[in-house]
């Protein structure tokens, strides 16, 4: 066990602490329905690019810079600590969709996609989710047959963020008569493509970004199915181990940040008795919970990416993070709005100073995102712990 | 930075394991009364000695083995997933108090097992009333907080044995009295804030235990045609377990290696093990009962004695509320 860092890796965080600090939009990311949010995303993710810093693992040969795990570690650990953006429309390009095609797609499909990614000129979206099929996936019904040299798709899919705004989807449609995992494939559809209907629907938290999509005789060249036709599953599951977990570094260090804040604010923040809220034991041991809570996190994190860079295999912690990672966020934003006291009645959004209430509507979403809290559970408890299935 | 065990590290899992499996095996029957005579065996306790188990963490320059706290750890996982009894916490910190204070001889006799110590804990802030473990046979008494740490002569101070919740272990209630026999600053040596780490990688691995002892169970046990464990009520509270256990021991192995490496921050990320350590092992514990049915509530299978040993150790050099308000200070 060893928590130092090298010289090498040392330097390496400076520049870009410095290039962080003098590079993070000042302005506060647009939420909700406001047409300037995909052209914010965008010129962050293009400003990254240019400094150099887009794709840290990502192969050098497709424009990503083909740095080590700990380098992009240490680049998301900054990145939240200089209270960098979210991410926002580029989340399923950067995060899912183009470490897909890293993992799966041809040099051709890589040469064309990856840069465009990296470099902030398109958006992703990720068509897996329908109306009947969301912890079960190899449910879906939406369908591709093929025509010639294209695939032609009808059906439906659901939940899909930032359809409203992308060029392209990730889209797992069936496409075989086999059943359940078998028999799907994955395809790049153009979302500019005739026969696509993209209908937003809104969120709790007043998000503009959900949506769902018709396809009705969408023809898409069989040249943008990634992997073989019928083997979309396996496409689908390769994604996670490009960055070895070093993402949810950056969303633990924001959360942390985010408790560091709500203490300072309740040192001079007064309760209903007059005193500060930081003199009132329950608050203030509540608060030492949720920062001790979210350094575990981080510890585990830790351990989670040391086994990885050993074993080169995703561990088991993944669905351990998330689960804990769910049932924080949820008790941090509710205790928040509760030391808000009456300025909890009113709504500001997340991305503006004192967004609190934005925050805790949002929470409600922590315990869906890569599966629900209960799925998680039930990974743990088979795949983890060997139990066997219900 | 790598925070998983080196190859040493993990060897020194396996030979505590193995030599705890032959010489101290954990019984379910072993507590229901306290058991007289000694906690523990002297020999074994000795044997234990000779293995450098009281001196691991101890500088080679003052008698000890040399290895940081990151190897300590991995001992006292050890002994706590294996309920082994014994005054090994208080014979660690004792014999450091000792060899900081420059009392050479008194140290190496603690690190051979030969003087025993007990173990402290203020009932308040800068009390002199204590609740003591490991108190029966001890002639020395460890007590240690974030200033500095002590040792006293337990024949000049006035305690009561009680009855314990956790009858393996010796307990007794009074007050310090007389001089210390050795003290030093935590500025000196932090023999407190490592006693939150050793602690708390008891907890952990009492924790671990646990989560092993009602996964196993959730596996055989069948009711309704299947083994429980494919019910989600109970395969949800086994998943819930291994997420406390494995973030117990990832906390530990921070602290432990933020020590060795002299970080600033050393003290909270200590603090913050022992309370989400011993929160571990006491919720672990419920779960595991629960997970037993009737069985686990009877002094016929394991999980009964981890309540135990949890709710003793939770007491022990700093309890939840404390450790909290020193995450959150008022002021
Ligand atoms: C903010 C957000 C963004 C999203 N973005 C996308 C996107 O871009 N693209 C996309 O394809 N999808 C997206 N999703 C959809 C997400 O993947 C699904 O919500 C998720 O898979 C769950 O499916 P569901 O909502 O249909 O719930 P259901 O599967 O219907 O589950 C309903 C409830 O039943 C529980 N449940 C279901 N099965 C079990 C079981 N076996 N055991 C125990 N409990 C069970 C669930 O945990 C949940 O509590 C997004 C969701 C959210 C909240």
């Amino acid at each position: 066990m060893d928590l130092t860092f090298t010289q090498e890796e040392l330097d390496f965080r400076e520049e870009v602490r410095t290039w962080l600090h003098e590079n993070v939009p000042k302005e506060a990311r647009p939420h909700g329905d406001r047409p300037d949010s995909r052209e914010f995303d965008l010129a962050w993710q293009k400003a990254q690019y240019d400094g150099g810093w887009a794709g840290i693992s990502w192969p050098a040969d497709f424009g990503g810079r083909g740095l080590s795990t700990i380098q992009q570690l240490i680049w998301y650990e900054e990145y939240a600590l200089a209270d960098a953006p979210w991410i926002g429309a580029c989340f399923v390009g950067i995060n899912h969709g183009g470490p897909t095609l890293i993992a799966r797609a041809s040099d051709e499909q890589k040469s064309f996609h990856l840069p465009k990614i990296l470099k902030g000129e398109v958006v992703w979206c990720q068509g897996f989710s329908e109306p009947g099929a969301g912890s079960d996936l190899a449910a879906i019904r939406t369908r591709g047959v093929i025509d010639g040299d294209e695939l032609v798709v009808n059906g439906q899919k659901i939940w899909t963020s930032f359809a409203n705004m992308a060029e392209y989807q990730e889209l797992l449609i069936r496409t075989g008569d086999e059943q359940r995992h078998k028999g799907l494939t994955w395809v790049i559809c153009d979302m500019r493509t005739p026969g696509i209907t993209v209908r937003p629907i809104s969120t709790m938290d007043r998000g503009a970004e959900f949506c769902e999509v018709f396809y009705d005789d969408v023809r898409i060249p069989l040249t943008n199915v990634v992997g073989q036709v019928g083997d979309g599953w396996s496409v689908a599951m390769s994604t996670l181990s490009l960055e070895r977990g070093t993402g949810f570094m950056a969303d633990i260090l924001h959360a942390t940040r985010t408790i560091d804040e709500l203490i300072e604010e309740c040192r001079h923040r007064r309760g209903p008795d007059g005193r500060p809220v930081l003199h009132d034991d329950e608050y203030a041991r509540r608060l030492a919970a949720a920062k001790a809570e979210i350094t575990v996190l981080r510890s585990i994190t830790y351990r989670s990416i040391s086994r990885n860079i050993r074993t080169g295999m995703p561990g088991p912690e993944g669905s351990m993070l998330r689960l804990q990672y769910g049932d924080l966020v949820m008790g941090l934003s509710r205790l928040a709005i509760e030391i808000l006291g009456p300025d909890a009645l009113a709504y500001v959004d997340r991305f503006r100073a004192g967004g609190w209430t934005g925050n805790w509507l949002r929470a409600f979403a922590a315990g869906f995102g890569g599966g629900t809290l209960e799925i998680q559970r039930n990974i743990i408890g088979e795949r983890v712990l060997g139990l066997p299935r219900g | 930075m790598d925070l998983m065990p080196s190859a040493e590290q993990d060897e020194i899992t396996t030979t505590v394991a193995s030599f705890l499996a032959a010489r101290l095996p954990a019984t379910a029957h072993a507590s229901v009364f306290v058991t007289p005579g000694p906690e523990i065996d002297p020999v074994v306790f000795r044997e234990c000695a000779e293995l450098g188990w009281l001196s691991l963490g101890l500088p080679e320059a003052l008698g000890g083995v040399g290895y940081g706290l990151a190897e300590e750890v991995m001992l006292f996982r050890e002994l706590g997933r294996g309920l082994a009894p014994g005054g090994f916490l208080p014979a660690v910190l004792g014999a450091r108090v000792a060899a900081f204070a420059g009392q050479r001889e008194l140290a190496a006799s603690i690190v051979a097992g030969e003087v025993l110590v007990a173990l402290a804990t203020r009932d308040r802030v800068g009390a002199d009333d204590v609740s003591v473990l490991h108190a029966a046979e001890a002639t020395l008494l460890v007590v240690c907080d974030a200033a500095g740490a002590a040792l006293y002569s337990l024949a000049d101070c006035t305690l009561t044995p009680i009855d314990p919740v956790d009858g393996s272990i010796r307990a007794a209630r009074g007050a310090l009295g007389g001089a210390t026999v050795a003290s030093v600053s935590s500025e000196i040596d932090p023999v407190f804030v490592r006693g939150l780490v050793l602690c708390a990688a008891m907890q952990a691995g009492s924790a671990e235990a646990q989560r092993d002892l009602g996964v196993a169970y959730a596996g055989v046990r069948e009711q309704f045609g299947k083994p429980i464990g494919a019910n989600q009520a109970i395969k949800h509270r086994c998943a819930d377990m291994a997420v406390r256990a494995e973030g117990a021991f990832a906390q530990v192995c921070y602290a432990a290696t933020a020590a060795d490496g002299g970080a600033d921050r050393f003290v909270d990320e200590a603090v913050i093990a022992k309370y989400f350590a011993d929160e571990a092992a006491r919720l672990n514990g419920e779960a595991c009962v629960q997970i037993h049915g009737a069985i686990g509530f009877t002094t016929e299978t394991l999980p009964h004695r981890h309540v135990w040993r949890a709710h003793t150790l939770a007491r022990a050099l700093a309890v939840r509320a404390a450790l909290l308000d020193h995450l959150v200070p008022r002021t």
